[in-house]
């Protein structure tokens, strides 16, 4: 498994956990991850998800050498991608995600599906996918709900690395760590904080919040991933990941 | 003649709102939400008037809903509620600009004030925020209102942490326009009306309605449903016990 799901009292703690490969979201991983979240959504007893990646990265986005292989896992990856982020927006629980390293293109996409994030002040984050051709599209509607049009515009059009500071100034994350001990701490007093709470109040809140944005909703999140998929499906994709992404890989 | 709990005063085109019940931090009883209701009808219908500004008698601008008042009937929580959401929708569909000048505290309801304002002024110590959710409420009313003014991830964040803020804080989340000295409060607040008052009456006018009508139908359903969701919410057994324990001792 590359997916790790505890219930810890009225929280669920799901890891993405497979640190050697820097937590890159695979066709397995995502698979994996649609079962964990199917069984956080029906886990009555928890109002809070805990969102971690073990190792040193949170998550290095999606299996690049995967879409270079074949159009079929890049269809299942953006796939499983714009899945995810629907299943961690709809949860009924409150989800805290906590970021060491990078969430990089498909982490940072995660993110977007998150009520909360605790960033290292050193972690990369950003969408910089169009060098290698593909379009951070699925991730852009609940990126807005998050951040804004004109910053998203910035942020995927440029497709910058942006460190956690900025991230918090952007509004991608809502809370600063200057170190790995201290991105724990926070990270876990605020799901204890969150856990506390009246839950029913709680995940009203949430749904609410989930009703009044559209940028949640199937329509909108289909067209997104069809521009996705589409952008992948074009010639410049399979070029430019075998230029900037393959042959990069292999020199270094 | 009982004494008013909401007043409205004018002078010079402006007109001053003022939530008249220090004893109680300024907490919106039933009572003061239908006074509400009749001053923001006569700001309605003043042509006269070409800025109004909310403020709080004594030490608070307002601490919320009173619960206390109302602590043993929970429909009339939900009515409160409910007539909350028809007030808020009022005060945004004004046709002349809006300040809140919040001293203290502007908590929940209160603070759903500040969201809905076209300005908002406080100062470094005061307690601003949305602790609803720690009282098993839900603020459905306040989140069309608060996406609208701070984004939707950023009111995502503030609703479902619950907990209040300093000033300052509340500067930095965008929930405020300004926050300066206490002692400049007033005069931070009167520069702002005079800037609109310098303005074309017209002008000004014209411009808020536009942004009234480019916000749209949807959001003024949503506030209205939202009152709805809360009154349920509120009525519930989990927000019931927990408002009950705030005066046990």
């Amino acid at each position: 498994m590359t997916i790790t799901l505890k219930q810890d009292g009225n929280i669920s703690r799901l890891v993405l956990d497979d640190p050697t490969r820097r937590n890159t979201l695979t066709v397995p991983m995502l698979e994996d991850m649609k079962t964990a979240l199917e069984e956080v959504h029906s886990a009555h007893r928890t109002s809070v998800l805990e969102l971690r990646g073990s190792g040193d990265v949170f998550c290095a986005g999606i299996d690049l050498d995967a879409c270079h292989a074949s159009s079929e896992n890049t269809v299942a990856l953006l796939t499983g991608l714009s899945e995810a982020i629907r299943r961690l927006r709809r949860l009924p629980q409150v989800v805290v995600a906590g970021v060491q390293g990078a969430a990089i293109a498909g982490g940072s996409a995660l993110l977007t599906g998150c009520d909360f994030c605790c960033v290292e002040a050193k972690a990369k984050l950003g969408y910089p996918v169009t060098r290698v051709g593909l379009s951070a599209a699925v991730s852009v509607p609940t990126l807005q709900g998050k951040i804004g049009t004109a910053a998203t515009r910035g942020l995927v059009l440029e497709g910058r690395v942006i460190n956690g500071r900025e991230a918090v100034a952007l509004g991608l994350a809502d809370q600063l760590a200057e170190s790995n001990a201290e991105l724990n701490e926070l990270t876990e007093a605020r799901c204890r904080n969150l856990a506390s709470k009246p839950p029913h109040a709680l995940m009203t809140t949430k749904a609410w919040l989930n009703e009044l944005e559209s940028a949640g909703d199937d329509l909108v999140l289909d067209a997104a991933l069809q521009r996705s998929l589409d952008t992948a499906a074009h010639s410049e994709a399979s070029e430019m990941l075998e230029k900037n992404w393959i042959q990069k890989r292999t020199a270094s | 003649m009982n004494q008013k709990l909401v007043s409205l005063t004018k002078h010079d085109g402006v007109g001053r709102i003022r939530l008249e019940r220090p004893e109680s931090r300024n907490a919106l009883s039933a009572t003061m939400i239908d006074e509400l209701s009749s001053v923001i009808a006569e700001v309605e219908s003043d042509a006269e008037l070409r800025v109004v500004i909310f403020e709080g008698a004594g030490k608070s601008f307002c601490a919320g809903m009173d619960l206390k008042g109302v602590r043993d009937d929970p429909s009339a929580m939900g009515g409160m509620l409910e007539g909350l959401a028809g007030v808020s929708v009022r005060i945004r569909n004004l046709s002349i600009p809006t300040i809140a000048r919040a001293q203290g505290a502007a908590i929940g309801g209160g603070c759903g004030l500040l969201a809905i304002c076209d300005f908002a002024i406080t100062h470094p110590e005061a307690r601003i925020g949305y602790p609803e959710v720690d009282l098993g409420i839900c603020p459905a009313v306040v989140a069309p209102w608060l996406i609208q003014r701070i984004g939707a991830g950023k009111a995502r964040s503030l609703l479902l942490a619950g907990g209040t803020m300093t000033g300052e804080a509340a500067l930095d989340h965008g929930l405020v326009d300004e926050c300066v000295p206490f002692e400049a409060l007033d005069e931070a607040v009167e520069r702002r009306a005079k800037r609109i008052l310098a303005g074309g009456a017209n002008a000004v006018r014209i411009t808020k309605q536009w942004l009234n009508e480019l916000e749209g139908d949807k959001i003024r359903q949503d506030v209205l449903k939202g009152g709805q969701l809360s009154a349920s919410v509120i009525q519930g057994e989990e927000a019931q016990d927990r408002i009950r324990k705030l005066w046990k001792d």
